[in-house]
């Protein structure tokens, strides 16, 4: 049986009549960036409101570290380095003022941990600049420089590139990528920028209007999406057979009773559609698609794109 | 809890309203004594510090005082979203009030025993003989922890209001000049009777707080005991019941305290 970090059971949170997240079953693996995909308003801040006890769940449970968090928050929550939403902080305080404030309080004595923290963000350790002096950018980087602090064997990071330059995003991204390869950290972030998920998550889940409708590695979903060769016939099965008898491929999935999708692009087209014909079996539509993410996204949560 | 209350400390730094409540507690009391050194009083010491105390400094600003420092250390983790870093360390809410509410008592305390040193620097200078000080010195310290307590309330409210700063800072002047009022009130009650021993306590008035800590100060000042002599009651008041007052609207208030934030989801 496989441990997860973060498992949750039904996971469901109603707003008056409103329900903003519902029945969630969420698996995060150890190890791995999880990236938690919706459009603005689809439940990922709630979600990782509720994964940290922010905010109580209307129904079901969750699972940290093979605990439930309720009850077991001064055991599991120091596991756990976090950002959600805006960075919150004290404005009169610098930068390392504000650190120091949380180190107190998570009882680490040593300064390094601040000046380290500061270092892989790019942030000065004794700047005079007080917190609301900071652009936004500076603002996030402090706020993942906190989640970070504490060298935490989880992180949830709820947008965590927002407001920051192309160069800063590119950085931050580089620096979670070596905080999961090199030390094994887990790391579920969100994010409604679809380019930043296809560029760092493991495992990716597709949150729409609080219902998580996919849950699947990278791989596998690039691997449905990418390209292939789309097929509408009369019977599959039928069609299956001859591709692997005639064509000696088993590359191609069945999607249903009447369409088939090749994902071995060598094959060429005239050819399938001949033996196809040859078979007795009606053809409808034979195509290539080139989906990218982005559309199968657009396809699932049946709206426009998003960034 | 001491590092949530070195926290709250923390918070403080370059806050200009740590810097106006200094120089108020440190300049106030000057203008205040020399004016009270011309009449009014008999011009001791322990008529000065009863004077500033328990008729002016006491009830209009340390409810100020303790209120506004309330109302800057809960906003701004409201105001600033920094509840949600705290309770992920995790801190839990009980404990942010207990730091929050102990950070107030020490303002409240700091505030009224600097006053005393101003009266005390000012008569001084002034060749009145500071004596007795340490009574007095101990007493300002329990005025401030009173005061401290008898703001609870009105921190509550502002909890449970949970309205902008500027609304919050105004109810707070307003609950001073509400315990001003009930002082002068309770002087002007007492000026109608004989001497004060002799003012009836029937008038809800005399039970009212800032009369309460009027009818204690005198007497624990002048000879720095936690219980008055027999003779001396009932209109003087012994420490104890005040203490009691003031430890039950600790219990209760912060207690509610408590209850109203367990409610509030970040």
């Amino acid at each position: 049986m496989t441990t997860y970090l973060i498992e949750t059971k039904d996971l469901t949170k109603q707003y008056g009549d409103q329900t903003s997240v519902n029945r969630l079953n969420l698996h995060l693996r150890p190890g791995r960036i999880y990236g938690l995909l919706g459009r603005n308003g689809a439940g990922k801040t709630t979600t990782m409101k509720m994964l940290l006890g922010l905010t109580r769940p209307t129904a079901g449970e969750v699972l940290l570290f093979g605990m439930p968090l309720r009850g077991n928050e001064r055991k599991i929550l120091p596991r756990i380095g976090s950002l959600i939403e805006s960075p919150g902080f004290y404005p009169n305080l610098t930068g390392t003022e504000n650190l120091r404030i949380f180190a107190r309080l998570r009882g680490i004595p040593s300064a390094d941990a601040i000046r380290e923290a500061l270092a892989l963000v790019g942030l000065p350790y004794r700047d005079k600049k007080v917190f609301s002096q900071y652009s936004l950018g500076m603002k996030q980087r402090l706020a993942i420089a906190l989640a970070v602090m504490h060298d935490p064997e989880l992180l949830i990071l709820d947008e965590p590139i927002n407001g920051l330059d192309p160069i800063g995003i590119a950085e931050i991204r580089s620096f979670l990528r070596k905080l999961c390869d090199e030390k094994g950290k887990t790391i579920l972030l969100s994010s409604h920028i679809l380019s930043e998920i296809s560029l760092l998550a493991d495992d990716v889940g597709i949150l729409h209007q609080g219902v998580l409708l996919e849950e699947e590695s990278l791989a596998e979903l690039e691997a449905r999406n990418g390209r292939s060769i789309h097929l509408s016939v009369s019977d599959s099965a039928q069609a299956a057979r001859l591709l692997e008898t005639e064509l000696h491929t088993t590359a191609f999935r069945v999607e249903d009773d009447h369409s088939l999708r090749i994902l071995d692009l060598g094959l060429p087209i005239p050819a399938i559609a001949r033996t196809m014909l040859a078979g007795g079996l009606d053809l409808q539509d034979l195509h290539l698609c080139e989906d990218t993410l982005e559309d199968y996204f657009k396809r699932v949560t049946g709206g426009e794109g998003i960034a | 809890m001491l590092s949530l209350i070195w926290c709250e400390l923390y918070k403080l730094k370059r806050t200009p309203f740590v810097v106006l409540v200094a120089l108020a507690a440190c300049l106030f009391p000057i203008p205040a004594t020399l004016v009270s050194m011309r009449g009014g009083t008999d011009g001791s010491f322990l008529s000065l510090s009863f004077l500033l105390l328990t008729i002016l400094a006491g009830p209009l600003l340390l409810p100020v005082v303790g209120g506004c420092l309330a109302v800057l250390l809960f906003h701004r983790e409201r105001d600033w979203e920094t509840l949600k870093n705290l309770y992920t360390v995790p801190v839990r809410w009980s404990g942010l009030v207990a730091a929050k509410l102990f950070v107030v008592y020490l303002g409240c305390v700091l505030f009224s025993m600097v006053s005393l040193l101003a009266v005390a620097a000012t008569s001084s200078l002034t060749g009145t003989p500071a004596t007795p000080f340490f009574s007095c010195l101990a007493a300002a310290a329990l005025v401030g922890f009173f005061y401290a307590s008898a703001t609870l309330p009105m921190i509550l409210l502002v909890l449970w209001l949970d309205r902008g700063t500027l609304l919050s800072v105004l109810l707070c002047v307003l609950y001073g000049v509400a315990q001003s009022i009930q002082v002068f009130g309770g002087l002007y009650y007492i000026a109608g009777t004989a001497s004060a021993e002799a003012a009836p306590l029937d008038s809800p008035l005399m039970w009212s707080f800032p009369i309460l800590v009027f009818r204690w100060y005198t007497g624990f000042a002048a000879s720095g005991q936690m219980v008055l002599g027999p003779d001396t009651a009932p209109f003087y008041l012994d420490t104890v019941p005040l203490l009691a007052l003031s430890l039950l609207l600790m219990l209760v208030c912060g207690g509610l305290m408590v209850l109203l934030g367990r409610r509030q989801e970040v």
